[in-house]
């Protein structure tokens, strides 16, 4: 089912991304499987500041060809945890492949 | 009637930001009550008038704003080697009247002024080139006449500030200008550390972004840095920031001499930070300690143009977030 396919693609992009945010930033005590993808990036989870969120950015750009939204509350929302960013790299990837 | 916009917050942290929220409204309120007080006092007695009440206002603000006056009083020990009641009075002062002028600068009344200019164009060539800039700018003197100077009103600057802060400009540049102000505000706010996306969409625009370089943001990267002959911690932030949106950076300072004098300057700091990795936090005290040189000598310079009023030289605990 296509179903299926998007969830395990999703899913494959969730692990890519907890690698990607541990190699970015340099995190030094934590692995990618420590992530968990609904744990919320800044403050109580992760506990990523600005320039980490920024660092996160570029990083995303370079790999995937994803820019982030111009849209401040949209932008909040994608950052939120792993799940979400996965799902708008997905979205944004997929708009540009169709 | 403007009202705060409500802005969304963990459910954890929900009762505390409604309070912080309600205040934060309150005090949009007073700021724009305060502000419509102070465009009132100007329309009635011009600047002449205003600045001759002032001076009755912070004899009054000097005899009681005792922490402020200690503040002031030790920064001007430092400078000069003495103070009294007499330089923490001028010193007010001076704060309250480049305050008042903003309302000026904002109206676009520059006939007012006397302006000189030092380097303007670095920022004129740097905005047509397409590339943005990190402007670097300091609570010393005044930003607004930085703008407000005529040739360098079309110039696209955001102005990267505090919640509480961000809300007092945009509504004293939306008021003041009676909506016209070009200038954008971009809003730190601690819950949400995506304000930071906005500043590299500007940057990535072409567009330049002001930020402070002598005070800590919440959980901001920081270094020591010899200041005046004592460590003091400035923020690393911006050179970070300006490391990874590549792009330059430029020192800006408005120095204030009264009655009616602005000497803007402009200087490129820095045309690419690089930050070794192994060497980076090397690199980036040396950044802060390249600015609070530049800030020292213009400091000493204008010392009354100093506008921190609390011990700029305590340190803050080392826990970064």
């Amino acid at each position: 089912m296509p179903g299926d396919a998007a969830t395990q693609d999703s899913s494959q992009l969730e692990v890519e991304l907890k690698t990607l945010i541990v190699d970015a930033l340099k995190l030094e005590d934590t692995a990618p499987q420590d992530i968990d993808s609904d744990e919320p990036l800044v403050g109580d989870g992760l506990g990523l500041d600005s320039i980490d969120i920024l660092e996160l950015a570029m990083a995303i750009h370079r790999r995937y060809g994803v820019k982030t939204g111009s849209d401040d509350s949209q932008n909040r929302e994608v950052y939120g945890s792993v799940r979400s960013l996965a799902a708008f790299i997905a979205e944004q990837r997929g708009a540009s492949a169709g | 009637m403007v009202v705060a916009e409500p802005v969304s917050t963990p459910a954890t942290t929900a009762s505390a930001s409604a309070e912080d929220e309600a205040w934060l409204a309150r005090e949009e309120q007073g700021s724009r009550t305060g502000i419509r007080a102070l465009l009132l006092v100007t329309r009635v007695l011009g600047r002449r008038g205003g600045r001759a009440l002032l001076r009755i206002i912070m004899f009054y603000f000097t005899l009681f704003a005792r922490a402020p006056r200690r503040a002031s009083r030790a920064f001007s020990e430092r400078v000069r080697g003495r103070s009294s009641f007499w330089t923490a009075y001028r010193h007010f002062l001076r704060f309250a009247e480049v305050a008042l002028d903003r309302v000026f600068f904002v109206q676009g009344r520059t006939e007012l002024f006397e302006f000189t200019h030092t380097g303007g164009q670095h920022l004129r060539d740097q905005v047509a080139s397409g590339r943005g800039a990190i402007l670097l700018g300091a609570h010393f003197g005044s930003f607004e006449a930085m703008r407000a100077a005529s040739q360098d009103a079309e110039l696209p600057i955001n102005i990267l500030a505090h919640n509480a802060n961000a809300k007092m400009i945009a509504a004293f540049l939306d008021e003041v200008s009676g909506g016209r102000s070009k200038v954008r505000v971009i809003e730190i706010d601690p819950e949400d550390r995506t304000y930071i996306l906005t500043v590299k969409e500007r940057v990535e625009a072409g567009e330049l972004v002001a930020v402070l370089g002598d005070r800590l943001g919440l959980n901001d990267r920081s270094a020591v840095v010899e200041f005046m002959g004592a460590p003091a911690r400035l923020p690393t932030g911006p050179y970070i920031m300006a490391a990874v949106l590549r792009c330059p950076i430029y020192t800006v300072f408005g120095l204030y001499s009264p009655k009616r004098r602005y000497d803007l300057r402009c200087e490129p700091f820095c045309e690419q930070v690089v930050l070794p990795r192994k060497t980076r936090e090397a690199a980036l005290q040396g950044y802060a300690q390249r600015y609070a040189e530049r800030l020292e000598a213009v400091a000493r310079e204008a010392p009354d143009n100093w506008f921190n009023f609390y011990d700029f030289w305590s340190m803050p605990d080392d826990g970064q977030a």
